[in-house]
């Protein structure tokens, strides 16, 4: 998969940190998706499909483990990355029975999460 | 009287590497489990996972002579720097980074029952011969080595939330580095407030996530 056909969910309600994520992802050759909430970023994954979906845990509504169960009902593919400013033991293991691709917590590193997303990419690509 | 003693607290992988070694130092006679090492990448995101987990604890404030580590499959044994030295010499990043903390005037304390922990290391052992035979039968017993290991992994967080609170002196921080598979924290919540401190976990780089 060429990173320009790369489609990026970011699912959170920080705007700034959405706006941030186009703004470095936008350049590398992702489309970029935003949604602020959980109920919205569900929507948006049945709609657009993308092929990975960056999501916040701590969101009002429903949080970021209930909206990933509610993805992968219908979506068992989507590779996922969690970043969180609020990371527990809980949710870790939770992320890790969702099949989550990574977890990661905030302030992250812009250069990581660029690598990780295209490791994650090819990783896809290998696997399809 | 509200307790408010606080407890650091780092879910941390092992590369399946890491794991076998780990489970091998409990025994003198245990034989090599089969391991695939050609994890290159699993090996590098590993070694990020824990330069970033140093750089955090470097961050806090606590003095490392305040601190006593805890570590995931460390026997009550009295020679548990022994142990960390020799997985470090075998490139074992998170007892490299205990060794470091030690050097700086932490204590490690021997943290889990050596018997439960050869269970573990015979589940593993187990599961581990059967990547030999093929992957579809590995796959399967895996899923055996999970439903085996959740009654064992109870026992094993029972004996580290007794430990941690015995051996703990007054003035002390725990430090607790523990695989992301223990509930040990719903142990010790009642006890101490848990801070995280969590960089990076890539689980699936990591594939398959042993009870280490």
């Amino acid at each position: 998969m060429a990173i320009n056909k790369t489609k990026v969910l970011i699912i959170d309600d920080e705007k700034d940190l959405c706006f941030l994520f186009e703004k470095i992802l936008t350049p590398e050759g992702y489309t970029v998706l935003t949604a602020q909430n959980g109920y919205d970023g569900i929507k948006i994954n049945q709609k657009s499909n993308p092929d990975i979906i960056i999501l916040d845990l701590k969101m009002p509504g429903i949080g970021g483990i209930e909206t990933l169960r509610r993805i992968r009902k219908k979506d068992s593919g989507v590779i996922v990355i969690i970043i969180t400013g609020y990371g527990d033991a809980e949710t870790v293991r939770e992320a890790a029975d969702l099949n989550v691709y990574e977890y990661m917590a905030k302030p992250f590193n812009n250069e990581m999460v660029i690598k990780i997303i295209k490791e994650a990419v090819a990783s896809k690509d290998k696997n399809d | 009287m509200i307790n408010t003693r606080s407890l650091i607290y780092v879910p941390v992988l092992h590369t399946q590497k890491e794991a076998s070694e780990i489970l091998l130092s409990l025994k003198a006679d245990a034989a090599p489990l089969s391991v695939d090492t050609s994890l290159a990448e699993q090996e590098k995101s590993v070694k990020e996972m824990w330069d970033g987990i140093r750089e955090k604890i470097q961050n806090t404030s606590i003095s490392c002579s305040t601190i006593r580590i805890y570590q995931d499959a460390m026997p009550v044994c009295g020679r548990e720097k022994e142990i960390a030295e020799k997985l470090a010499l075998k490139a074992s990043h998170n007892h490299q980074l205990i060794l470091e903390l030690v050097k700086n005037g932490a204590n490690l304390e021997g943290t889990e029952d050596p018997n439960l922990l050869i269970e573990e290391y015979d589940n593993l052992s187990q599961l581990t011969s059967k990547a030999a035979v093929s992957i579809q039968c590995y796959r399967d017993s895996l899923n055996e080595y999970k439903e085996k290991g959740a009654k064992l992994m109870k026992q094993r967080d029972t004996f580290i939330a007794e430990r941690i609170k015995i051996s703990l002196k007054e003035g002390e921080t725990p430090l607790v580095f523990m695989g992301v598979r223990h509930e040990l924290e719903k142990l010790l919540q009642s006890s101490f407030v848990i801070n995280y401190i969590i960089y990076r976990l890539p689980f699936k780089k990591v594939r398959d996530i042993y009870n280490v």
